[in-house]
């Protein structure tokens, strides 16, 4: 097995132009296969950036990514498009779509990934049970609380059964109980699951004690260094 | 973004919309000397006219629409939202039907006063509609922090810098539909004194010399005179009302007038009887007999015979304007989503409003240039031509509604359900277009409300001679008051329905701006 192989993420020399002022890189960022990696930093120094150009969303202007072995990016040029990187995101403000119901949301991404729609019912069950959403199929995501919607988020980024979760922010409109709640599903669920995540915060202490590695991004958008936990 | 859909869009966008501003183009090109005169004391003072008659009419707007629009959207003044409805009729209603109306009730006033002042009230709710957009735009805490410190007159002083943009982008758009309206000033000047502005001169050089070179070459200068609006009008309207609502926004309060409430609702209240109530009460009046004695039989008759007449006049309308409105919508929402969220989506915008800028008229000979040639004469001659016509003329306007309403919302929607795995085509279907139904259907009552009123083309197109406005062009100078004012009304009811059955049945505002 080579290296890349026992890699979740394999990102070198990263860099790209945020706006006008702002860049990000050049970093290199190494994540191994079932590793629970938080990413912290000042607010607008592109720790969410850094997750939408891993998940294909933004474009590079130069380094390389590879995903589980596979390359999926090279210099400005994309080799694998975002629905085929197997990625499942979790959006900072939930991102849900406002005309569907909770079951219309997953029944939506289960057949995007083409699965059969006689499978469809006990998939959406078990992914509601495992994020503690039972019961709450015919919901809007106006009627959700704060939490409930990022169970809702989560649930959608699981259905196609992704191998690397990306947290962007994911705990952050919620009160303390809420987030310990969350916090104990995504490590739940990385476990049970055998996911790779990576969870964006500004709040060093936010995930810490659940967390494999920390990794700390400067306010000019490149990588300090790491704690071990 | 789906190439396969922005090809077809941008084909339908060439052929329908560019292609006829493109040949008129070239026949300039091609004859340099009809360019002779184009600044000539007769082209110059044609100049003049049409400005002041833009500007008149635009800056009229601007003075009682910005009000109006902001008073209607957020105060507490009496029966805003029958105001609010009430409001669109000037401009749902033919500027035609307006001048009909006016000219009969005041026969002293025409010339530059009366087409400017019909003009005016014709174009003031667009302006309102801008206003408003903008205005329930204000984070309510902002709003908040501007009352305690200020009270009403602070959230004035702290709004008007953000509504402004807004407002003048309204404007922008009031002086382009006034500078290149025909009809108006035309049907203002058949009595009395003679305002002839650059739309009338157009049609007249393409009526008596026959030649496209020479009439595009007079219009030249009206077409530069609506871009100098159209610019500003965009980038005021991306500055205006096209600001992205924060995810924690917090919509404002209805704010208290105090003492300024019935004054202010009896200012509003008249600027909609003069625009709407009196020319509507008019035409009821009218159609029952007007002075010669009103009865219930009289009306009666007037409307039979209107629809005997009419009703095939009718019916070709209401198709032409339901299948062109139709058949834009998606091509309107793929465009839109293409200047939303291309990083040069401003050169898409410039190409979609460049038919805007061509006066209607010259747009409509345009269409004859294209269309009236061998192998094309069976389309030129059949309805397919009218929806193609209207398809190309008021396309940006469900174009730049989209492009609103994608920039408004939040790109990660998108996002999530590429990440799922979703095509361009599903996204686009299934998470774009439900999101954005108020603004899509809003764009659909406009193209359907613009075509239903077009005159100013259906005058040249011969395909176009079937419809209603045109019957009713006729009718105006020929035909009797009583038979006029019930086909006017019953272009007006036909025209409002689909705002109405929306406005009852879905519960939702509408987002008619573009």
């Amino acid at each position: 097995m080579t290296d890349n192989n026992r890699s979740a993420i394999s990102a070198r020399g990263l860099r790209t132009r945020l706006g006008a002022s702002a860049n990000l890189g050049p970093l290199d960022l190494e994540l191994a296969v079932g590793e629970h990696a938080l990413l912290v930093g000042p607010s607008g120094c592109g720790k969410s950036s850094l997750l939408r150009i891993l998940a294909g969303l933004l474009p590079t202007e130069s380094g390389d990514i590879s995903l589980f072995g596979q390359e999926v990016s090279r210099g400005s040029k994309t080799l694998l498009p975002p629905r085929k990187r197997g990625i499942g995101f979790l959006f900072q403000g939930g991102a849900l779509w406002p005309h569907m119901n909770v079951a219309a949301h997953l029944n939506f991404v289960l057949r995007c990934a083409a699965i059969a729609p006689a499978e469809w019912d006990a998939r959406r069950a078990e992914l509601l049970t495992q994020v503690g959403l039972e019961g709450f199929e015919d919901r809007r995501p106006g009627t959700l609380s704060g939490g409930e919607a990022q169970r809702l988020g989560l649930a959608r980024a699981l259905a196609p059964r992704p191998r690397l979760l990306l947290l962007d922010e994911p705990l952050g409109p919620l009160d303390a109980e809420r987030r310990t709640s969350l916090l104990e599903l995504f490590e739940n669920l990385r476990r049970r699951l055998d996911l790779t995540i990576l969870h964006v915060t500004h709040d060093p202490a936010e995930a810490s004690s659940m967390t494999d590695r920390t990794l700390h991004m400067r306010a000019d958008g490149t990588l300090a260094g790491e704690n071990n936990t | 973004m789906s190439r396969t859909l922005l090809t077809l869009s941008l084909a339908v966008l060439a052929v329908a919309g560019l292609a006829p501003v493109a040949v008129m183009i070239l026949r300039v090109v091609q004859d340099p000397a009809a360019l002779q005169g184009l600044l000539d004391e007769r082209t110059l003072s044609l100049l003049g006219r049409t400005l002041l008659l833009g500007g008149g009419a635009a800056g009229l707007a601007l003075l009682v629409g910005a009000p109006f629009g902001y008073l209607t959207a957020r105060t507490d003044l009496p029966g805003a939202t029958w105001l609010r409805s009430l409001g669109l009729v000037p401009l749902i209603m033919p500027p035609l039907l307006l001048a009909v109306s006016w000219t009969v009730l005041v026969p002293q006033l025409r010339g530059a006063p009366m087409t400017i002042l019909l003009m005016g009230l014709s174009t003031f709710p667009i302006v309102a509609l801008f206003t408003a957009k903008a205005a329930r735009r204000v984070d309510g805490r902002r709003e908040e922090a501007a009352l305690l410190s200020g009270g009403l007159s602070g959230v004035l002083r702290m709004e008007f810098g953000l509504l402004l943009p807004a407002a003048l982008s309204g404007t922008c758009f009031a002086f382009l539909f006034a500078a290149s309206d025909f009809a108006v000033p035309d049907f203002v000047s058949s009595v009395g004194r003679k305002f002839n502005v650059y739309a009338d001169e157009v049609f007249a050089t393409w009526q008596v010399n026959g030649s496209d070179s020479r009439a595009v070459a007079t219009a030249l200068p009206l077409v530069v005179l609506i871009l100098a609006a159209l610019l500003p009008a965009l980038a005021l309207r991306r500055r205006g009302t096209l600001a992205t609502l924060d995810s924690d926004f917090v919509a404002p309060r209805t704010l208290s007038l105090g003492s300024w409430r019935w004054p202010l609702g009896l200012a509003a209240w008249g600027l909609i009887t003069l625009g709407a109530l009196i020319p509507v009460g008019r035409m009821l009046f009218e159609a029952g007999g007007g002075p010669s004695g009103w009865s219930v039989y009289k009306f009666q008759a007037a409307f039979g015979k209107a629809i005997d007449l009419c009703r095939d006049n009718l019916l070709a309308s209401l198709g032409y304007s339901i299948l062109a409105a139709t058949l834009a919508l998606p091509v309107a929402l793929v465009l839109g989503h293409a200047i939303a969220r291309w990083r040069h989506g401003w050169f898409l915008e410039m190409l979609c409003v460049l038919p805007l800028a061509a006066p209607a008229i010259l747009f409509g000979i345009g269409n004859i240039a294209v269309w009236n040639g061998t192998y094309t004469y069976a389309f030129y001659t059949s309805g397919g031509m009218v929806v193609v016509l209207y398809i190309g003329r008021f396309l940006a306007f469900p174009t730049l509604i989209s492009a609103s309403a994608v920039a408004s919302m939040d790109r990660e929607l998108e996002q999530a359900a590429e990440l799922a795995g979703a095509s361009p085509m599903r996204r686009m279907a299934r998470i774009v277009a439900p999101a954005l139904l108020p603004s899509l259907m809003g764009g659909w009552i406009l193209m359907f409300v613009l075509a239903m009123r077009e005159l100013d083309t259906a005058i040249l197109v011969p395909a176009a001679n079937d419809t209603v406005m045109f019957r009713m062009f006729n009718a105006v100078h020929f035909g009797r008051d009583d038979f006029v004012a019930a086909l006017a009304l019953l272009i007006l009811f036909v025209t409002i329905v689909p705002g109405v059955l929306w406005r009852l049945f879905s519960g939702k505002e509408l987002e008619v701006l573009p």
